[in-house]
């Protein structure tokens, strides 16, 4: 496990919001466009400050794939300059990381270059050609020593909007962070199923496709793709299975790929028949233990929530403490709060049908 | 927004009775079924949530009676004092009437329609003929008052479309709205309806 406290301040619809208690499954729940997908994005953010490409990365997966001087605001609240991204978490070995993420008004070193100094028109403008973000981040060990560092994504208006990275200087970054959007749930990471078959841990993900179609007896990756044994006389590409199967090992590769670190789901449940929901969560509370993975996931799905409920009060008892359950609400001062179910009150309220979507 | 925490089988009446004295529920109210006092901390997130919100909350449950560890003042000074812990705020009215102790059941029993109390007449011969029943240690061998199964009975004897007793047998319909059956507008109801009236008008 990763986080345990995370804060998020001006980012996208966010002015200000606190997530307490976090655990190792925790699960968003809350009103289309409330800012569930946003709180994952900013702590995908913040699990790979270093990386300034992340910028882009995260408004790639709403099918924004633009990334010019118009939309360096985008991310930030109410699209403004004045109103810096700052994303904290604490850690659960007492240390805690810190992310500031401001627009860069200009960079002129990466603009004017001795060769084209001479050519250069005079005006005073042309320190503000070049735009971007700068990503200051901070390492807080627990005893307070604080070691910080920066990157930064830069845009060259006089080089046809070309993109530049300046990574950080002397940085490595040690903590894993996968995010799964829903739009590309269905890939399946071939690279990462092999290993998992190479390291002989098919059989932890057949027996969870078992509980979707019983008649998988194994799977395997083939120079066609992945291919399914269901008993028949030659093995079936899993892309003639039912897009449950595919999710589900596209989730469960994901997790393999991301031990020790943290996985980002977006709208779990999506493409999932109600019946496939309670192996969907058996599948990543089991992987989720198994390699140490905290899981950051949003649903507004009913159904989805009653699964959980089940598996966690019928199967997996012993992991009630490990979830939490955050009803995020827009206040009428347009506050985003998140509002804290741990296990016991999330059962009740699913049980007696209080809303907390 | 007026959030009203009730027991649970009082919702529908608190949603009819509701529905008599304002009118259309427009965003004005929810009521939420707690399945008893004992669940109060289970439902902070929700008090707080309406509270940050600007909201109010009530909380209508039953008294119930000393017998079984209640009673209105006990009732009331508990939810007080845990209201306290939990840091919620919310106004508190307690069945009956928000001073005698009992239940939803017995507020029921004083806005029945008075042209059919002779159900209840008829009901209260019914359990003295049951209580009089003996084990050889001389207890009563059966439970009473079962006042639960007496309004129950009340409704039950009624005739009935069949309309009427698909939504009684299945739905537990109780028929608040109809005159016919309970009297809204009994001189009871009026703490309830002053208590009601002053959160949602507020």
């Amino acid at each position: 496990m990763v986080f345990d406290r995370i804060e998020i301040e001006n980012f996208r619809g966010i002015r200000h919001l606190v997530l307490d208690s976090v655990k190792q499954i925790n699960l968003l729940v809350g009103k289309n466009n409330c800012g569930k997908s946003s709180i994952l994005d900013a702590i995908f953010l913040l699990s790979g400050f270093s990386n300034p490409l992340l910028n882009l990365r995260i408004n790639q997966f709403r099918d924004y794939d633009k990334f010019e001087e118009e939309d360096l605001l985008l991310n930030f609240y109410q699209m403004r300059a004045d109103n810096p991204i700052h994303i904290y978490g604490d850690l659960t070995d007492g240390n805690k990381r810190e992310l500031k993420i401001s627009p860069i008004v200009s960079e002129s070193q990466y603009v004017i270059s001795k060769d084209n100094l001479s050519t250069q028109s005079l005006s005073n403008k042309e320190a503000n050609i070049s735009r971007g973000l700068s990503m200051n981040f901070s390492n807080v060990k627990a005893d307070g020593t604080r070691k910080s560092n920066s990157s930064a994504i830069i845009i060259n208006s006089q080089q046809n909007d070309e993109i530049k990275i300046r990574p950080p200087k002397d940085y490595n970054e040690t903590m894993t962070g996968v995010y799964i959007n829903s739009k590309f749930t269905f890939n399946i990471a071939v690279d990462n199923l092999t290993s998992i078959i190479q390291d002989k841990q098919e059989k932890v993900i057949v027996d969870i496709l078992k509980q979707i179609d019983p008649k998988i007896r194994s799977i395997s990756v083939l120079k066609s793709g992945v291919n399914v044994d269901i008993g028949l006389s030659r093995l079936v590409p899993i892309n003639m299975l039912g897009d449950g199967i595919r999710k589900m090992v596209a989730i469960i590769t994901s997790l393999y790929d991301c031990k020790g670190g943290v996985i980002f789901i977006d709208e779990i449940d999506n493409g999932l028949h109600y019946s496939s929901l309670s192996s969907l969560w058996k599948a990543i509370i089991k992987t989720a233990e198994l390699l140490d993975i905290q899981v950051f996931a949003t649903t507004h799905n009913i159904e989805s929530l009653q699964a959980l409920n089940k598996v966690l009060s019928n199967d997996y008892t012993e992991s009630k403490d490990h979830i939490m359950c955050y009803s995020l609400r827009h206040m009428n001062t347009d506050e985003l709060k998140a509002y804290n179910y741990p296990y016991d009150k999330f059962n009740y309220v699913i049980n007696q049908e209080i809303e907390i979507r | 927004m007026t959030r009203i925490f009730v027991e649970g089988r009082d919702a529908d009446f608190i949603e009819k009775y509701l529905l008599s004295l304002i009118g259309n529920n427009t965003g004005r109210w929810e009521i939420i079924s707690t399945n008893g006092y004992s669940n109060l901390a289970k439902l902070d997130q929700q008090f707080q949530e309406n509270s940050d919100n600007g909201g109010i909350n009530l909380i209508i449950f039953d008294a119930d009676f000393p017998e079984t560890k209640g009673g209105f003042t006990t009732r009331k000074k508990y939810l007080e004092e845990k209201m306290n812990e939990l840091s919620i705020s919310g106004e508190i009215f307690l069945f009956p009437n928000n001073k005698d102790d009992g239940d939803f059941e017995l507020m029921l029993e004083h806005i029945i329609n008075e042209e059919h109390r002779c159900l209840l007449d008829c009901f209260e011969g019914y359990e003295k003929c049951v209580g009089g029943h003996r084990d050889e240690q001389g207890n009563t061998k059966y439970l009473t008052p079962n006042r639960k199964a007496k309004i129950y009975a009340y409704v039950e004897s009624f005739k009935k479309s069949r309309k009427e007793r698909e939504k009684f047998k299945n739905r537990k319909e109780f028929f608040f709205d109809n005159p016919n059956y309970w009297d809204l507008n009994a001189e009871y109801l009026n703490p309830l309806k002053a208590f009601i009236l002053k959160s949602i008008n507020d």
